[in-house]
């Protein structure tokens, strides 16, 4: 009698596992779809706003004076704008500016970090054309520190740029043309795009001649 | 009489295994609802292609939200409901009478020598 029942018994946690299983199966299958579809609708969300960081350097190219107070203004209101549908958008903006560079004559070169990390930068350091600087940038907050150049002929030059925070340190390095005869702004972007779904982030850098 | 008992009762096992199998194996898998995500994806690239056509930062710079439901006419499904908006940080949802609403939020920083970030936002409801 116990022998018999013992088989009914083993059916019915074949058939619990079997419906079991086909629950999980399909569970699994829509999440996997739909985290799919929302990370790239994120993507596209993520690439509108690179794409009007640099727009809005295009637009503001009569009004260099400008350019800076309006990337940082628009670094601003994309994260305020994401963070209204739970979005984090953090940054690391780096702007160089100089005017018309002549040969042979003392020249300011402007250069904006604007830290949009989250975090404070405990230390960040400017390397630039044979001079360093040392200071720390809390978040949400802009630093303006100038170098002076003077050079014959046009060339390269690279701006070193390490900073530190609180769970990580981080280098980077770009090229700031310095051609004779023309004024140049240049910007570099560290952006990063963070979701419930995931997290999208890019690093490039945008130069503009302006005469 | 006892194994006779014993083979039946196997035997009814088999079948109770091999009905509840076929009954959940055999249902076709009925693909998952993802309508509202792929009239947003709709929305967003519509948005996009007015964007590349020079058309949108001009309609934005007018706060011209006629001139964008217009051009989305024949892009959205019909059985979609939709109210555009245009505004900074801060937008307000329209009042509808619907338990499924869902946007698209599109960003525009300006137009040449005009600098005024602005959000395009596109409330659907069904």
């Amino acid at each position: 009698m116990m022998k018999g029942q013992m088989f009914i018994i083993a059916g019915l946690i074949v058939i619990v596992a079997i419906v079991g299983l086909k629950s999980i199966l399909s569970l699994q299958k829509i999440v996997e779809n739909q985290r799919h579809l929302v990370s790239g609708f994120n993507g596209l969300e993520f690439n509108n706003v690179r794409n009007e960081m640099v727009r809005t350097l295009q637009i503001s190219y009569n009004d260099s004076a400008n350019m800076t107070n309006n990337l940082n203004d628009f670094d601003s209101f994309a994260r305020d704008t994401l963070n209204t549908k739970s979005v984090d958008f953090n940054s690391l903006l780096v702007e160089v500016f100089y005017p018309t560079l002549q040969a042979s004559t003392n020249t300011q070169v402007n250069v904006t970090v604007y830290n949009s990390l989250g975090t404070d930068l405990t230390s960040l350091n400017l390397s630039f054309n044979g001079t360093s600087n040392t200071f720390s940038l809390k978040n949400r907050y802009a630093l303006r520190t100038v170098f002076t150049i003077n050079t014959a002929v046009s060339n390269n030059q690279t701006l070193a740029l390490n900073y530190t925070t609180s769970s990580t340190s981080q280098s980077e390095n770009f090229a700031v043309p310095l051609n004779l005869g023309a004024s140049y702004f240049i910007a570099f972007f560290d952006i990063r795009y963070i979701s419930n779904e995931g997290q999208q982030s890019d690093k490039f850098t945008t130069t503009l001649q302006l005469n | 009489m006892k194994g006779i008992m014993k083979v039946l009762e196997v035997v009814i096992t088999v079948l109770m295994v091999l009905v509840v199998y076929l009954l959940v194996f055999s249902s076709p898998v009925l693909p998952p609802d993802f309508e509202s995500i792929n009239i947003q994806l709709k929305a967003f690239y519509s948005l996009q292609v007015l964007d590349q056509n020079n058309q949108l930062r001009s309609y934005v710079l007018t706060d011209n939200t006629t001139a964008i439901e217009t051009n989305l006419v024949g892009l959205l499904p019909s059985s979609v409901n939709y109210q555009v908006e245009i505004c900074g940080v801060a937008c307000t949802a329209p009042q509808v009478n619907s338990t499924r609403l869902f946007s698209v939020n599109y960003i525009v920083a300006g137009s040449i020598g005009n600098y005024n970030p602005n959000q395009v936002i596109i409330y659907m409801w069904s």
